[in-house]
Parts: C-alpha cells; sequence; structure tokens
C-alpha cells in the first residue's frame, strides 16, 4: 500500500458500487445469523452515506474502541459460545459495519473489499443453494466493479458500462479457473468440520418422533424437504405419494417414537408388482433419515434399512445428498416374527376403560382383522372428528380420551397415534410411519418437490393376508388432505372441495398462476443446481475423473497437473492481451517498424524522435540506391497515418514496398 | 494560396537577409492568428522584421515604443472632454489597428503591460469602464532585449503564453552580413514594400490553416509532448499552448504545401512555441527554456 493511499479519499462512484455489492449480500445472512445482525449492517451504510454527504465521519478512537466492545459483547451475549460458525459469520459482520462506518480513505476501501469477499465466503458457509449462490455472485461482481472503478477515478465520472465491461472481462478470463479448480481440485473428504449452532432439524417438519401439538406451524413452512425424479418415468398417483420416513414402533397416548423397536429389519420382503426408481435429493437437516416411497426395497451405499423397512443414514446429512432407491408399493412381507409382533403390541402404560370399552364394541362383534380396521375407520368417519391444525395441545394421561371423547380435533399425526393406539388395544399389530404425502410436481423439470408442509404420519397394521397394511384414518377425515397434499393448502381451501385427480399438485394450482409458473422454473434452475452443482464432493470428483478417464492422476500430481494448465491459461491470457496492446496501432504501424528495421539493418537507423518525412530524406541520402522506394514507402506511410481519409488501397502497395524493400541497391 | 504565402515569405526574406527560418516562423505564426514576440539582442533586426511584416501584410498597424513610464492609456487611448458637444469622448490609442508593433515590451511597466494582455486574448479592451472591440484581424508583434539587459521588467508569465511564438535572429552570418552592408538602406526598402496580400486573402489563408488536417497519430504525439512537459517541469505546457502547437503547426505545414500535420511540422515549431513558456521552471533554474524544449523533442518518441 502506497503512502498515498492514506490521502485518497474514496469517490462516490466505487463507494456506491461497494455498498450494492455489500446489500446484494445482506439477503444471505437473514435467517441465517441472529436478526440484528444485518440490521446493523444496514444502518451503518445508510449511516455512511448520510455521514459522506456531510462530510463527516467516526474519527474519535474511544467512541470506536466502545463501538467495538459494544459488538464483541452484543455477540457474545446472542450466541454465548464462541465456537460456532454462526458467531464467526456474526462478528464479522458486525465488525464489517463499523469499518464502513470509519472507512475514509482508499486503504479503508481496500480493506472494505477484502471484507466483502471474505463475507461472501461466510455466506456460502452458512447457507449454499442457489438464491444465496446468485446473492454472492452478484455481489463479487459489484466487489471486482468497485475496485476496477475506484482505479479508474482519474477517468471522467459516471461512466458506468467501461468499469462494467472491465469487470465482466475480468470474470470472463477467470472463468476456465474456475471450471479447472472446480472439476479437478482435489477434494477435501466429507463437510467441514464446522459447528452449527441451529441445525436444520430444529425447525419445523419432519422429526424422528411424533408428539402432536408441537408441529402446527408445518403448516406454513414452505421449505424444501427433498426432490425426487423418476429415473424410469413411472410416477405414482399423487394419493400413492407416501414417502417414508421412519417407522414408530413406541407409543404412549398420542406420543410415539422410533423406540428400540425390535431389531433390524429382514429380507423376507415379497417383490410384487412394479418397481418404482427414484433418484432423491435431500436438503440437509442435520439427522440421519432419508426418504424413499412406500417401501424402498433396498440401501443404497451408506445408508441402512431401519426396522420397518425405512432409511437411514449412517452419518448424519449436513450437506446436500443425493441417492437413488428403488420401492415396491405393493410389497408385503409374508410374516411377522414375535419381536416384531411383541413391539408392535406393546400398549401404553395407562388406558382408560373408555378406549378399552370403544375397542370391545369392535372386537365383540366381529374377530377379523380387517372388519376391526374398518369398524376403527367407520368411527373416525361418523363421529364428528374434524381436521383442524390447531386443535390446542392434547396433556396429560388422557390424551387419547381427549381426543377421541372429547375434543375429537386434530391432524394426521393425532389420528395416526389414535388410531394405532386403538388397534393395538384391540389385539392387531400396528405402528406408525411418518414422512411426507403428495409433493408438487415441477414441469419444467419433471420432478417433485416435497416441502416441510407436506409432513404427514399414518399407520400401517398387519393383517394376516396381506402383512403389513397402510391405513391412514386421515384420510377418512379429511379425505382433501389426500388429494391437495399440502397442509398449508388445507387451511386455504374449502373442505367441500371436490377431490381432484390427476398428476400430483399441478392441477391443484391457482389458476392463472404467473406466479406458481415462476416459482416452478426457479425451482428447476435450483434443482440444478442443488443436484449437479452441490452435491460435487470427493465421491462425485472421483466418479468424473473415472468417467473422463483420468482416475490413475491423483493427489500431488492431480495439483501439479492443475499448476500447470493454469500456468498456461495465464500464459496464454499474457501472450494475447501483449498482442491486443500491439496491434490496435495498426497494421500500418507494424509494417513501418518492420521497414525501420530492416533500414536499420543497412545503416539507416530511425530515431525514436524522426518524423517519417525526414528519416525518408536522411535514409534516401544514405542509401541512395533505394531512394525511389524509401520515398513510395514512407509517402504511402504518411498517407496512411497523417492525411484525411486515407484509402485502405494504400495498404497494399505499401505493404509491398516494405517487403521488398531490402537496403540494398538493386 | 499557395503563392501568395510564398510571395510573402520572399518578400520579407529580401528585408531581412539570411534568417530564412526566422521569417518563415514569423509568417506561420501571423497565419496561424498568432501574437508574435521576436526577442533578440538590440541591432539584429527586430524592429526591421516587425515593420516588413505589418507592411506586406496589407492592413493598417501602428507602432508604439515601450517605455518604463509608458502609462496604459498611453496605449489604449484616453477620454477627453469636447468643449463644444459638454461631453467627454474617447480618443482611440493606438492599439487600435490591426497590427500594433511593440518595440522592447519588455521596457514597460508591469502595470502598462497588463493592459496588453486583455488586448491580446479578447481583441478587445476596456477604457473608463467601456469596453471597445478592436478590429479584426489583431495582431501584437512585439519585440524585446533578453532579460539581462539593463532597464527592463521581465514579462509575466500570463502574457508570456499569450504569445504564440517567441523567436530569434540572432546575428547574420558572414555573407548575409555582407550582402547587407552592401545592399540598400533597409529604410529604403521597408518604405518601398508593397502589401502582398489583401484582407480577404489573409482571411481565407488564416480559415485554410485551421482546416489542415490533424490525424490522431499526429495528436498522440502532440499530446505526448504536453503530457512529458508536465511530467518533468513544475508548471508544463498550459493547455493554450497545446492549441498554439497545434495551429503552429498546421500553418506550418499548409506553408510548405502540405494538407496534413506531420510530427515534422510540430517539430519545427516546437521551439518556438514551448521555449517562451518553458523558461520559468523553478526546478530547473538554470536551464534557459530554449533547452527545455530541445529536451523535450529530443526524448518524446515520435509514435
Amino acid at each position: 500500500m502506497t503512502p498515498a493511499s492514506t490521502s485518497i479519499l474514496i469517490p462516490r462512484q466505487p463507494l456506491l458500487w461497494l455498498s450494492a455489492a455489500l446489500l446484494c449480500l445482506v439477503p444471505t445472512f437473514l435467517g441465517n445469523i441472529v436478526v440484528w445482525a444485518p440490521l446493523v449492517f444496514l444502518c451503518s451504510l445508510l449511516a455512511k452515506f448520510w455521514m459522506d454527504r456531510r462530510d463527516r465521519r467516526l474519527r474519535s478512537l474511544p467512541l470506536k474502541v466502545a463501538l467495538s466492545l459494544a459488538a464483541i459483547g452484543g455477540v457474545f451475549a446472542t450466541y454465548g459460545s464462541p465456537r460456532s460458525v454462526e458467531f464467526g459469520v456474526t462478528l464479522l459482520v458486525t465488525l464489517a459495519s463499523l469499518k464502513i462506518l470509519e472507512s475514509h480513505n482508499a486503504k479503508d476501501f481496500h480493506v472494505l473489499i477484502m471484507v466483502g469477499w471474505v463475507l461472501c465466503l461466510c455466506a456460502f458457509l452458512l447457507a449454499e443453494d442457489f438464491g444465496v449462490a446468485l446473492c454472492v455472485l452478484a455481489a463479487f461482481v459489484l466487489l471486482v466493479g468497485a475496485l476496477v472503478q475506484f482505479h479508474r477515478h482519474s477517468g471522467p465520472a459516471g461512466t458506468l458500462w467501461p468499469p462494467l465491461v472491465t469487470t465482466l472481462k475480468l470474470l470472463l478470463q477467470a472463468l476456465p479457473i474456475v471450471a479447472l479448480l472446480f472439476f479437478f481440485f482435489p477434494r477435501g473428504g466429507g463437510a467441514m468440520q464446522l459447528q452449527f449452532l441451529g441445525q436444520p432439524s430444529d425447525s419445523v417438519g419432519f422429526s424422528g418422533k411424533l408428539s402432536p401439538g408441537s408441529v402446527s406451524s408445518i403448516a406454513s413452512s414452505d421449505d424444501l424437504a427433498f426432490r425426487a425424479e423418476f429415473p424410469d418415468g413411472t410416477i405414482p398417483s399423487p394419493r400413492n405419494l407416501y414417502w417414508r420416513g421412519a417407522v414408530l414402533w413406541h407409543g404412549d397416548g398420542l406420543n410415539w417414537d422410533v423406540g428400540s423397536g425390535p431389531g433390524h429389519a429382514q429380507a423376507n420382503q415379497r417383490r410384487s408388482g412394479i418397481a418404482i426408481r427414484q433418484r432423491i435429493t435431500i436438503e440437509p437437516h442435520g439427522g440421519r433419515w432419508l426418504f424413499a416411497l412406500d417401501r424402498p426395497l433396498n440401501a443404497p451405499p451408506g445408508i441402512t434399512l431401519g426396522p420397518g423397512r425405512y432409511l437411514q443414514s449412517v452419518r448424519p446429512i449436513s450437506s446436500i445428498r443425493r441417492y437413488e432407491v428403488l420401492s415396491a408399493p405393493e410389497a408385503s412381507e409374508s410374516n411377522l416374527n414375535p419381536r416384531e409382533r411383541t413391539a408392535s403390541l406393546r400398549l401404553p402404560s395407562a388406558l382408560s376403560p373408555d378406549v378399552r370399552a370403544l375397542v370391545h364394541t369392535w372386537t365383540a362383534t366381529t374377530p377379523e382383522p380387517r372388519a376391526i380396521v374398518t369398524a376403527a375407520l367407520e368411527f373416525f368417519r361418523t363421529k364428528g372428528f374434524v381436521y383442524s391444525l390447531s386443535p390446542g395441545h392434547y396433556v396429560g394421561v388422557d390424551a387419547l380420551d381427549e381426543l377421541l371423547f372429547r375434543r375429537k380435533s386434530g391432524f394426521c399425526e393425532h389420528y395416526a397415534a389414535g388410531f394405532a393406539t386403538l388397534m393395538r388395544v384391540a389385539g392387531i399389530p400396528s405402528r406408525i410411519v411418518v414422512g411426507y404425502l403428495g409433493g408438487e410436481f415441477n414441469q419444467y423439470g419433471n420432478y417433485l418437490v416435497v416441502r416441510q408442509s407436506d409432513a404427514h404420519a399414518w399407520c400401517e397394521v398387519w393383517l394376516p393376508e396381506s402383512g403389513w397394511t397402510r391405513v391412514d384414518p386421515t384420510s377418512v377425515i379429511a379425505p382433501e388432505r389426500l388429494y391437495l397434499g399440502s397442509l398449508r393448502d388445507m387451511q386455504t381451501t374449502s373442505v367441500q372441495r371436490q377431490p381432484i385427480a390427476g398428476s400430483a399438485r399441478t392441477s391443484s394450482l391457482p389458476p392463472g398462476g404467473v406466479l406458481s409458473e415462476v416459482r416452478q422454473a426457479w425451482d428447476t434452475v435450483s434443482y440444478a443446481w442443488d443436484s449437479r452443482v452441490l452435491p460435487f464432493d470427493l465421491e462425485g470428483q472421483r466418479e468424473f475423473l473415472m468417467a473422463s478417464g483420468l482416475e490413475t492422476i491423483s493427489g500431488m500430481s492431480q495439483l501439479l497437473w492443475i499448476a500447470a494448465a493454469a500456468a498456461f491459461l495465464l500464459g496464454a491470457y499474457t501472450l494475447v492481451s501483449l498482442r491486443r496492446s500491439r496491434t490496435p496501432r495498426d497494421a500500418v504501424r507494424q509494417l513501418y517498424e518492420t521497414f525501420c528495421r530492416k533500414a536499420s539493418r543497412v545503416g539507416a537507423t530511425r530515431s525514436v524522435t524522426e518524423g517519417p518525412a525526414d528519416f525518408a530524406q536522411r535514409a534516401c541520402a544514405l542509401l541512395p540506391g533505394e531512394a525511389a522506394r524509401i520515398q513510395r514507402i514512407v509517402s504511402s506511410y504518411i498517407a496512411l497515418r497523417y492525411a484525411p481519409n486515407p484509402s485502405r488501397s494504400i495498404v497494399q502497395t505499401f505493404a509491398a514496398d516494405v517487403d521488398a524493400f531490402t537496403g540494398r541497391s538493386t | 494560396m499557395r503563392d501568395y504565402i510564398d510571395a510573402f515569405t520572399r518578400q520579407i526574406g529580401e528585408v531581412i537577409v539570411g534568417k530564412a527560418e526566422a521569417v518563415k516562423l514569423a509568417v506561420s505564426c501571423l497565419l496561424a492568428r498568432g501574437h508574435l514576440l521576436i526577442e533578440d539582442i538590440p541591432g539584429v533586426g527586430k524592429t526591421t522584421l516587425s515593420q516588413a511584416l505589418a507592411r506586406s501584410l496589407g492592413v493598417g498597424f501602428q507602432r508604439i515604443q515601450f517605455t518604463s513610464d509608458l502609462l496604459p492609456a498611453d496605449i489604449l487611448g484616453n477620454s477627453i472632454f469636447d468643449r463644444e458637444q459638454q461631453r467627454f469622448t474617447f480618443h482611440p490609442g493606438p492599439l487600435f489597428s490591426q497590427v500594433a508593433l511593440i518595440d522592447e515590451v519588455n521596457r514597460a511597466t508591469a502595470k502598462t503591460q497588463s493592459a496588453l494582455l486583455q488586448a491580446m486574448e479578447e481583441n478587445r479592451i476596456s477604457a473608463d469602464g467601456i469596453t471597445y472591440d478592436l478590429p479584426e484581424p489583431f495582431f501584437v508583434i512585439a519585440t524585446q532585449n533578453p532579460q539581462h539587459q539593463v532597464g527592463t521588467f521581465p514579462l509575466p508569465e500570463s502574457q508570456l503564453d499569450r504569445f504564440l511564438m517567441r523567436i530569434e535572429l540572432g546575428v547574420p552570418d558572414r555573407a548575409s552580413e555582407r550582402a547587407m552592408l552592401l545592399g540598400m538602406d533597409r529604410r529604403e526598402i521597408l518604405k518601398e514594400l508593397k502589401p502582398v496580400f489583401t484582407m480577404e486573402t489573409l482571411r481565407e489563408i488564416q480559415a485554410a490553416v485551421r482546416k489542415v488536417h490533424t490525424s490522431p497519430a499526429l495528436l498522440d504525439y502532440l499530446q505526448d509532448l504536453l503530457d512529458a512537459s508536465r511530467q518533468r517541469h513544475t508548471t508544463g505546457l498550459s493547455p493554450r499552448a497545446g492549441l498554439a502547437l497545434l495551429h503552429g503547426s498546421q500553418s506550418w505545414a499548409l506553408m510548405h504545401g502540405r494538407d496534413m500535420v506531420l510530427p515534422e511540422d510540430i517539430q519545427a515549431v516546437g521551439i518556438a512555441v514551448m521555449a517562451h513558456r518553458l523558461g520559468h521552471d523553478v526546478r530547473q533554474p538554470g536551464e534557459s527554456g530554449r533547452t527545455l524544449a530541445e529536451a523535450l523533442l529530443r526524448t518524446v518518441p515520435v509514435p
């Protein structure tokens, strides 16, 4: 940094660019770090412009120290421990805000640009979806632009395009190197060992257990759960899109969880009917659950099958994960092993006589399990149960009674839990499956989007003739739930709405939905990002290298190759730019230089300050044999270079003359 | 047109013997509508040259001898009370002519010299709060003695910058001096000089000068010179100096029968245009402006 840089003030134009870049970063922080940090950031940007107008700035050192201490104290107070990414990023954001207030000269400006780049990186640490990528890209471009603009400040003020063009050129030149590094730079194994505070598992949506009443906010959550492609082209009808997440064996009233379970699943599943292949790209949630259509047949590498046939990742899912799985909707087991039977018949600790009496009214009429199931469904259908997302809390030992006999209001989780408990009381083995139901079909990308609001819970009962059979009590209480899929839709559409047949949820979109089209298009691009760019980790890279026949190269030699390729690229750029810097002087000048070189070889050296006419005169005297040609060459040169409206045809004769010129008398 | 210019130059050359280069520069300066400063020791023909120029131009001229007691009103004019009309009437001074020959301009005090400033730049003067336009065209041809002579007031930079060129005559060579000694009295020759131009011809030529083509390559060279002077010297050449260089070289090119300016034209007028503007550099106190201008031309490459 030159000493002059402390005396050069930041011109307005680059400051605007820098601010725009920083503004682009703000949305990436919203929702990922504590909300006051981006707000402080915004305020200090505004304050900077306010102060700039009035030629003020933060000067007093005690004030600066006090503000910094306040900022650090605030971050500590918010996060407590400094051992998380959020803490670090928040600290950086707040201190950057203060730097904005303080910045005044060229050095500060450069520091801010660097800070901006670091913040770009931080944004990726917090989230890496496509929206964030776009924001970061915009910020990055603007930062480079600000730097370019800053160093052009001697030029006319207010120019927008030249710096932008320079910036784009720079970035375009960087593109091959970016691609090179992306594809070939050796990836580290696994994700970075960073500690995140708010694991996405804390957020609403799917969780590994069932405790109704805690999840009514699901309905409003539009967060993505996963996306599914169907490579074979067979997409089940929307009423069969049951995405199996976990099987809950252990229930106590309305609260269910995975419990100890009956041990691992046996491979005694009969495969029948069609198998549906799905390629699923799941968002990171910090847990280990994965999803597949009811019911998965196989476990892809790194994934195990839990008791009750559900997928479970070996490692927690902390980054976007892609896997392919085969499901058979009609698969069933032939027999129930004793441990499973015990686990699926275990009764809750407390059961009221009312419940027993209710179940007894069914078992007394028929011993046939199927008939009991039908009777129970009939009970739910006819006894005035309502589907409600805000039924209030069911607490205490008589929560089940409260649901069944008094309040009669709830959503899928309540009914699944209640139904499963009733079945167990009736002696029918039952369990709860949690997952998602339905999904939104994206017509651009030809895949299904499943959101947190699609979360669902249903029952499975063991029937001797058909094995584990899916029973969804919610379907008899609120049939629309099955067709419309989303809980959110349930709130907004009337219950009388006719069930809509057809593929997934496309038909249930509001008419004239330009907005939803845009949303789908955006999601398609976003999906491409999530499924092609983000999962390109160590594994993806290895596959790519294998596919391109470079698998033998690895480790150190890979680095060397990259360095060589990058050096080659840079060398090529340098050569091109060197040539470029000479060519604008056009062919005429080059030819004249050739002529001067040739003349110099035979004793007539042009001095750099010598004009063409003077040189011609001197050269003619020195080389009388070539005098005529020299005169011709120089007069063509003068005509081309100094005369008004030079005719391009002279270039030909000029070139020919220079070519023929040897300096020796002919 | 070129014949006129040649005839003009030849006629001056008959009066000032053996100073072809200086005469050509003087002519090109006038054709470029610039004021001319002739500087040299007494007795080398400064006044003769200026008179020859004025007479050959075919326009009216006035001669003013500057002295240390000369007052601005002496050159601008006076308001004198007219007894019959009962009011002041303005009696224009000797500056109200198309060519003002100012002899020994550096003998006058700064006050009088500054009265010249407005006249030279704006072609008009202010006296008693009223602004009067000077005739068009208006030239100042000034002569001065070198500054180290006794009883001189150096011209301020601002005024020097207003002279398009400063030329030096120098002692004639032996042959020329012999011819002069043998020839007619210079004053006799001057009296017999006939105007070569009419006013219209002069205007045409001056218009043609500005139309001489300057290619981008040439302007590059010109600007390189200006930039170099600004990097090397404290003040450097002003934008007005750049214009002077442009117009001077255009005029020079036209005098040599070309419709475009070559780097050689700039080099030819370069010393005359640049030297007097570079002579005040505090960084190089010992160097004369001429040396600095030569250094510029010697080092800035022709692109």
